[in-house]
């Protein structure tokens, strides 16, 4: 596998400005909605912290999953 | 009060005004403060680049020299950080345990434990654009969090300039956004970090401030560079100095 590199490819692409500039600003307005909708979710930190936990669970426990997966894919 | 003061490498070689306004502020304030003269650098720059080899001699010399304070104050938020949060290269040892549990960002440390709001020997009529630095904000929680929507909003380093007289804090956008410095990051992602830094001062720019403010004079290091590079010749200042009665 080739490595990337990737400081090297971020300089090319920071030199196309129009590019840069409409990247950043929809980047920024993604943010913008994802406060938005944030807002409307009064347990939205919560929600978070849980989708957080899971995650890290899941990733603490993947042979555990990957092997019940595999059971019963092959059920 | 006894308290050790501790100053970061970067602003005893480059900003050395910011120790002297520390000590001077801490000393008006009727801190009793000790300037350990063996010490040296708290490891960061080698710990968040990976080299934990090389940062262990430097964190226990630290502990070593630090071990025995109840308070540690350091101007710098990603000093306070590295000690309080990320301080595992060196061997553990009490003087590391009693280190890392009492060392405060001057901030916190004026805040929190001195719990002082006024300051009264300073005056600053000035339109300030305060950065508050990711380790400050994410490592030290002394400001509010802007995508934490339904947190309360709050800001210690904010709280303490408006107890100064004359100062304006200004608002822009993307206040929490990282400055771009990030230690080595500006090292090895060279473009981006400029980038980064370029686009922090634009929007500060749109405020018209009489100059950039923070905690972490790294963080104003990388955005003093990006400045200069731009031909722009906006005051940078800690903010200890405006603390402690500087004038522009």
């Amino acid at each position: 596998m080739s490595s990337v590199d990737q400081a090297k490819n971020a300089e090319v692409f920071l030199e196309d400005t129009v590019h840069e500039e409409r990247l950043d600003k929809l980047l920024w307005l993604m943010r913008m909605r994802r406060d938005a909708a944030a807002r409307q979710v009064p347990e939205w930190e919560e929600l978070r912290t849980l989708a957080s936990d899971i995650k890290e669970h899941t990733l603490s426990n993947l042979s555990h999953y990957l092997i019940e997966f595999d059971a019963n894919g092959n059920r | 009060m006894e308290v050790a003061l501790m100053i970061p490498c970067y602003i005893d070689a480059f900003y050395p005004q910011v120790g002297i306004a520390t000590l001077e502020l801490l000393e008006r304030l009727g801190v009793d403060v000790v300037y350990p003269k063996e010490q040296t650098c708290c490891g960061q720059p080698m710990a968040n680049s990976g080299c934990y080899e090389e940062a262990r001699a430097t964190e226990d010399h630290c502990a070593h020299v630090f071990g025995s304070f109840k308070y540690v104050v350091t101007p710098s938020g990603s000093c306070t950080h590295h000690v309080r949060n990320k301080f595992t290269a060196g061997a553990d040892s009490p003087e590391k345990e009693n280190l890392v549990r009492n060392t405060y960002d001057l901030v916190e440390f004026l805040h929190d434990v001195l719990k002082v709001r006024e300051f009264p020997w300073a005056t600053f009529e000035h339109k300030v654009a305060f950065h508050t630095s990711c380790s400050a904000i994410r490592g030290l929680n002394m400001a509010s969090m802007t995508e934490r929507v339904h947190d309360p909003v709050f800001s210690k380093p904010k709280a303490l300039l408006s107890g100064v007289r004359g100062v304006q804090i200004v608002d822009f956008d993307r206040v929490d956004e990282c400055c771009g410095f990030g230690g080595t990051f500006s090292v090895t992602e060279e473009a981006v970090a400029a980038k980064m830094g370029y686009d922090k001062l634009a929007f500060m720019q749109k405020a018209s401030p009489d100059c950039i403010v923070s905690s972490d004079m790294s963080c104003l290091m990388h955005l003093q560079g990006c400045a200069r590079r731009q031909k722009q010749d906006i005051p940078f200042l800690h903010v200890a100095e405006i603390l402690n009665g500087v004038s522009l």
